[in-house]
């Protein structure tokens, strides 16, 4: 009787445990998945790149949740929400590789414009210093064609110079022949002429024929050489009075100058001064030696127009 | 699976007991468990290896990026000159 009681009591517990261990609404496990799925919902990149496997995710929840709510055993129901679990990470890890890999397509293409970017950067930078280089060149050929066109002109201007040395040379040997027919001489203020007493009328200050003749040489000379100009002095002996001689000088220098000047010459090439019985060449002791004194003298400038003072 | 035992290793360990399970069920003939191991086995791996691949592709994103952010500071540097 006892034992009879007893085992009832057994049986009753038994059914209890059973009823106990069979009636999960969920488990920890089943809750924690729940989680799981709707943080993997929420996910966009698993929306977009794991649909497949969320629907498989989905599935295998919905199987562990009917074997939930047909209040299977513990242990089914964790089994199926283990497989759904895994379903869920899946599903995440999948999205996030695609994720990545969309990434990596985008990445490839920015990488390669920067480098696009790199090589346009070093190509212009490369045209410009070509563009540099060749405005350098063509600075450098411009100074050396300048360089060039000046030398031509400094060897042209050497030319000209020689050549106009050289017509220099030429009048003044034709100059210097023509004064040789004059009897001229060398002196330190230039080239000097002396019409002598001969050449003049007595105590007169009129060329005679002779003298006329040598006048007319020495105004082709001038008018041959117009650069040239002349100083015409004119001198006595010491016969008679110093006013007479000294007007006498005056009077023939001036005499000479006046055919100079009839003969075309312009009068500002044209300089008188008499010195009368002053600066004699001979002593006044003499008839001949008298005759030496009595002279008028033409100097002749250099090619500049200018004759040194006595 | 060589990528699921070095980026996902404690994955690929409870795959490789799901499946040692799932053999001796096998051998035991209760084909029941032997299914339900099996399958485990089989999420379990799946699982390493997506997580293999993700890590791969962003580890190369990374490095990638990395790659586009060196490019920029030298044409940043170039472009400078």
């Amino acid at each position: 009787m006892k034992t009879h009681r007893l085992n009832i009591l057994l049986a009753s517990a038994v059914v209890l445990l059973s009823a106990c261990a069979s009636n999960p609404k969920s488990t920890s496990l089943l809750d924690q998945v729940r989680i799981d799925y709707a943080q993997a919902q929420s996910n966009p990149k698993v929306a977009t790149y794991a649909a497949l496997e969320m629907q498989s995710a989905t599935e295998a929840l919905a199987k562990a949740n009917a074997a939930a709510k047909e209040r299977e055993s513990l242990e089914t129901v964790d089994k199926l929400a283990y497989l759904a679990k895994q379903k869920i990470a899946l599903a995440t890890e999948v999205a996030s590789r695609k994720s990545s890999e969309s990434d990596i397509a985008s990445a490839a293409v920015v990488r390669d414009q920067v480098r696009l970017d790199q090589r346009t950067l070093q190509a212009d930078q490369a045209r410009v210093k070509a563009e540099d280089a060749e405005r350098s060149a063509q600075a450098a050929r411009n100074a050396q064609a300048m360089a060039t066109q000046q030398k031509e002109l400094a060897q042209s201007n050497a030319a000209e110079a020689q050549r106009l040395t050289a017509e220099a040379n030429a009048r003044n040997a034709a100059l210097e022949a023509q004064l040789a027919d004059l009897s001229a001489r060398k002196t330190e203020r230039g080239l000097v002429v002396t019409l002598g007493d001969v050449l003049f009328g007595t105590d007169m200050a009129r060329l005679n024929p002779d003298g006329m003749r040598m006048a007319q040489r020495l105004a082709t000379i001038l008018l041959q050489n117009q650069n040239r100009t002349v100083l015409i002095e004119g001198f006595t002996d010491s016969t008679g009075t110093a006013q007479h001689n000294q007007v006498l000088s005056e009077r023939r220098a001036s005499a000479v100058r006046d055919v100079l000047l009839d003969l075309g010459v312009a009068g500002q090439r044209v300089a008188v001064r008499g010195y009368g019985e002053s600066n004699p060449v001979a002593a006044n002791d003499t008839a001949l030696n008298r005759q030496l004194n009595r002279r008028v003298e033409i100097i002749l400038s250099d090619e500049r127009g200018v004759i040194s003072p006595r | 699976m060589a990528d699921g035992t070095e980026f996902a290793p404690a994955d690929m360990k409870a795959a490789r007991e799901k499946l040692a399970l799932a053999k001796n069920a096998l051998a035991a003939k209760d084909y029941k468990a032997a299914t339900d191991f099996a399958n485990q086995a089989q999420a379990d791996a799946k699982l390493a290896q997506a997580k293999a691949g993700s890590a791969k592709a962003q580890t190369v994103s990374q490095t990638l990026q990395e790659d586009i952010r060196i490019l920029r500071v030298e044409l940043d540097r170039a472009s400078a000159q």
